[in-house]
Order: C-alpha cells, then sequence, then structure tokens
C-alpha cells in the first residue's frame, strides 16, 4: 500500500472535533460583535485577562437603528464583589492554608465556573491606555442575568459607561428573549432603556440588536484561564480580603507583559483580574451574585430626575 | 455588504470551514489549543470577510497557522502538541493486532518527524488539500511543493522502518520560515 494512503487510514479520531468543543454560538457571538475591516476599533487589547471582549462601540451590531446611535452602548458585563454565594467546593481544590499549586488552583477556577449559571454575574472594567489624556480610559460596569440563559428565557443586561469624558457617560439596559438554534447569533429584537448623561435625554426604544451574552463571556473568561500558562499561585490580600493570586508572564508586541487573577479561596470563582502589558493596564472585577432582589435591581437603567425623554435614541449633545 | 448579509454568509462559512481549521489546528498545535485557533481564525474572517478568495479553506489554513504562530507562547503549543503527538503514538498494544500496529508505526513515525514534513504530509494525506492549495498554505510553488513532499515521504518511510517505539519531538520549525500568502 502506498505510504500516503496507509497515512490517510491512519488519520487519528482527534482530529474531528466532538460534542464538547462545540463552540459554535461563542465563536460566532464573538466574532460578530466585533468590526469589520474599514469600520473604526479602539486599540484591542485582546487576548489580556478580561479584556477579550471587543470594545463596547463595536460590541453590538443593529439593525432598525444605526451602529453610531449605539456606539456607548455596552453588550455585557462587569462587577461586584463576590461575597454571600455559598458553593460547593471544588473537588480538585484545598481550602486550607497550603495554597495549591497553580495549575490545581486553575482546575479549580474552572470547576466553580459550573455552578454559577443563574447568578447575576457583574464586571467593572478600568482601562488606562498610555497618557492620561486617552479617550479610552474610563470605567465600564455591566450586570447580566442570568449568566447562562435557556432559549425562551428573558435576558437582563445593563451597562454603564463611565468614559474619560464624563459628557460621554451612558446607562443603558437591555431585555430580550433569549433566542433559540441558528437565531442564536442573528441579531434579536431587543427593549433597549439608553440613558445618555451628555445631553440629558432617555429613549426607551425596540431594536435588532446582537448582543454578546454574559455566557460568551464568562465562556471567555474561562478559557482565558484554561489557556494562561499560570505558573506561581499565592495567597495574598485583595481589599482586605484573602485571596489566592496567579499569574503568568508573556511577550506582547515585543514587551514583557503579566496577566494576574486573584480568586476568592471559599468558592475558587474570579474576584479580579488584571492584564498590564505594551502600556495598557485593564482591570476587571467580578461577581457572581444570586437573584435576589437587590442584585436584580442593579439590572436597571437609572434615569436621573430632570432627563428628558425622547422617542429614539440620540446621537450626541 | 450589509450586516444581515454578513451575518448570514459568516455563519455559512463557520458551519461548512469549522471542522477543517479544527481538524488543521490539532494537527499543528495539538487539541488543547485547537478551540482557541478556531475561534481566532474565525474572528480574522469576520474582519476580513469581504477579501476571502472564493475557495477560502487555503486562506482559513494560512489564517490558522499564522494563529499559531503569532497567538500562542512556543511553550504553549510545545506542551499542547506534545500532549497531541503523544496520543496518537499510544493506545491499543502493538501485538494485539496487525492493523493496529501498522496505524501506530505510521502515526509514531509521523510524530517523530520534523514539523515541516509533517504539516506537508497531513495537508495532502488528513486534510485532503490539492498540490495547488497545499502549496497555497505552505506558501511555495507547487513544483517545490512535490520536491518537499517527496523528501517528506521518504522520511516518513525510513521513520517506520525504524519503528520508533518512543517520540522524540523535533523543535517547532520557525514561523518565519516560510510567510504565508495572506493574513
Amino acid at each position: 500500500m502506498d505510504i500516503m494512503d496507509l497515512l490517510a487510514q491512519a488519520r487519528p479520531g482527534s482530529l474531528d472535533p466532538g460534542p464538547e468543543t462545540d463552540r459554535r454560538a461563542s465563536d460566532l457571538a464573538r466574532a460578530i460583535a466585533t468590526p469589520r475591516a474599514g469600520m473604526t476599533a479602539q486599540p484591542d487589547p485582546s487576548r489580556r485577562l478580561g479584556a477579550r471582549r471587543a470594545s463596547p462601540s463595536a460590541r453590538v451590531i443593529a439593525t432598525g437603528i444605526s451602529v453610531a446611535a449605539l456606539a456607548g452602548i455596552a453588550g455585557v458585563i462587569v462587577a461586584l464583589s463576590a461575597t454571600g454565594t455559598p458553593r460547593p467546593q471544588p473537588a480538585a481544590a484545598h481550602a486550607g492554608p497550603a495554597v495549591p499549586p497553580a495549575g490545581e488552583l486553575r482546575n479549580a477556577i474552572l470547576t466553580a465556573f459550573n455552578g454559577v449559571g443563574g447568578d447575576v454575574f457583574s464586571t467593572r472594567t478600568t482601562e488606562i491606555y498610555p497618557g492620561n489624556k486617552s479617550q479610552w480610559n474610563g470605567v465600564e460596569q455591566d450586570w447580566s442575568y442570568p449568566i447562562q440563559p435557556q432559549a425562551g428565557q428573558q435576558v437582563h443586561v445593563r451597562s454603564v459607561l463611565v468614559p474619560g469624558n464624563p459628557a460621554d457617560k451612558s446607562d443603558t439596559e437591555y431585555i430580550y428573549t433569549e433566542p433559540s438554534g441558528a437565531k442564536a447569533t442573528l441579531p434579536t429584537k431587543t427593549e433597549i432603556v439608553f440613558v445618555q448623561y451628555g445631553n440629558r435625554t432617555w429613549s426607551d426604544t425596540t431594536a435588532l440588536v446582537a448582543t454578546q451574552t454574559a455566557a460568551a463571556s464568562l465562556q471567555e473568561l474561562r478559557e482565558t484561564i484554561a489557556t494562561g500558562d499560570f505558573t506561581a499561585a499565592r495567597k495574598t490580600e485583595l481589599n482586605g480580603k484573602t485571596v489566592l493570586e496567579l499569574t503568568s508572564h508573556y511577550k506582547d508586541a515585543g514587551k514583557e507583559s503579566e496577566q494576574t487573577v486573584w480568586v476568592d479561596p471559599a468558592t475558587y470563582l474570579p474576584v479580579r483580574t488584571l492584564s498590564d502589558g505594551a502600556g495598557v493596564k485593564i482591570q476587571v472585577d467580578y461577581g457572581f451574585l444570586p437573584p435576589t432582589p437587590a442584585s436584580m435591581a442593579e439590572l436597571k437603567a437609572t434615569i436621573p430626575p430632570g432627563f428628558t425623554r425622547t422617542a429614539t435614541i440620540q446621537t450626541g449633545p | 455588504m450589509d450586516d444581515l448579509v454578513a451575518i448570514e454568509r459568516f455563519t455559512g462559512l463557520y458551519d461548512r470551514y469549522r471542522d477543517r481549521v479544527y481538524a488543521y489546528a490539532v494537527s499543528r498545535a495539538g487539541r488543547q489549543l485547537a478551540d482557541e485557533v478556531v475561534s481566532e481564525v474565525f474572528m480574522v474572517v469576520w474582519r476580513r470577510l469581504d477579501e476571502l478568495p472564493g475557495d477560502p479553506l487555503p486562506w482559513l489554513l494560512v489564517t490558522a497557522r499564522n494563529v499559531i504562530g503569532s497567538e500562542f507562547r512556543a511553550a504553549a503549543r510545545q506542551e499542547s502538541l506534545a500532549a497531541e503527538l503523544s496520543s496518537w503514538g499510544s493506545g491499543v498494544a502493538p501485538d494485539i493486532a496487525d492493523e493496529v500496529s501498522e496505524r501506530q508505526t505510521v502515526l509514531r513515525a509521523l510524530a517523530a518527524l520534523p514539523e515541516a514534513d509533517r504539516e506537508l504530509l497531513t495537508l495532502a494525506a488528513w486534510h485532503g488539500l490539492s498540490p495547488r492549495d497545499a502549496a497555497s498554505v505552505t506558501g511555495c510553488s507547487v513544483a517545490t511543493y512535490f520536491v518537499r513532499l517527496h523528501r517528506a515521504r521518504r522520511r516518513l518511510e525510513k521513520a517506520m522502518a525504524g519503528s520508533p517505539e518512543s517520540i522524540h519531538l523535533p523543535e517547532m520549525a520557525s514561523q518565519q520560515e516560510r510567510q504565508p500568502r495572506w493574513t
């Protein structure tokens, strides 16, 4: 038999993706939420912890209203404190005084993600680009519920952007029904409450919007931790609380860079990630909260007194 | 291109070619990184949707090749690939069945080859690329591709004759060795 035929017959089955590797929904959503060639995008901090999502303005593709009108409206996620949620302890981890090795700790974090599907997920992202006056410096806070919605379930997402220029502050609430099957990656009819501080207006409109779900963002965090090549783990303090810290070093654009993730030792869920490289620092604080009235209230946009209601989303002051 | 049209086209490309890109990624970087490679490749596809050629497979594999070379640290690639190649060489004991033994011998020999040889051989045998497309992926002319493939086949035959019991991983070939044409 010809050696090429022999080789063809020896093709390993591992080259065929199994059902456990079906990431169609997250792959499509992640890509579609980024700008195509020719569209404007802010510096791409991808492949850094907590920053693998596209820019807020790029995360939403809409029809019926312009993308420009939605610039500044976020797609998803951000942070509270990871407290008060009793979790089953991951079998692979130990909560004792010894710090598990980095690999074991990483596995414990990945296991802990399995128990948060019905939570309110929050993140607070702080991005600091070179130069204090960079237009991208700012803070974004997002809340999303549930983290992993089922088809037909109502999804609530809220995003508050506080950019370097306070006039650009916005508060956006999305409500939509989780689509099913092939429609999961297509724009979905969404109720949008949009509060714009620059012109002191707010609107309540419905449009077709493709948002990145919290599940996709959580999956990205999970993948980042799974592939982050973390080599060192230690116990330390963060905001007065004991946390476990994982770090990895890598080169980004030829510069030494560092990724760090801090984990709650009681739940093994991330409380903060920080990427520091190529002159850009991105810090994300995470929260996984049970759906109580207090945590659900965070999903509602706040309309300050005196703001004027408009029929459509206003594009600027 | 209208957004909805773009989304439909992109979704169609993903559904048609995702498994092909995944298979290539496994053979070049191992299962541990393959999902990530696929995800990154289709990020590029979306960004450059208007630039894709009529037959996008070679373009996709070149993009995967570039992603593997640029997005992952060498140590991570080596670790993932080593695990993959080890899994190819392991399995049923060679003396249980001749067919199994022969398959294990081929895979072990393939795993022991330089990465460039392995890529040439698998592009043809596993990924079903025509010589022209395989040459495109590896960044050489069709004539050069045939010469290299011939040499790789000879090295595979030689490695099979040696029937290595264990896999000795060669150094990863430099990603700058041959510059792909796209991306």
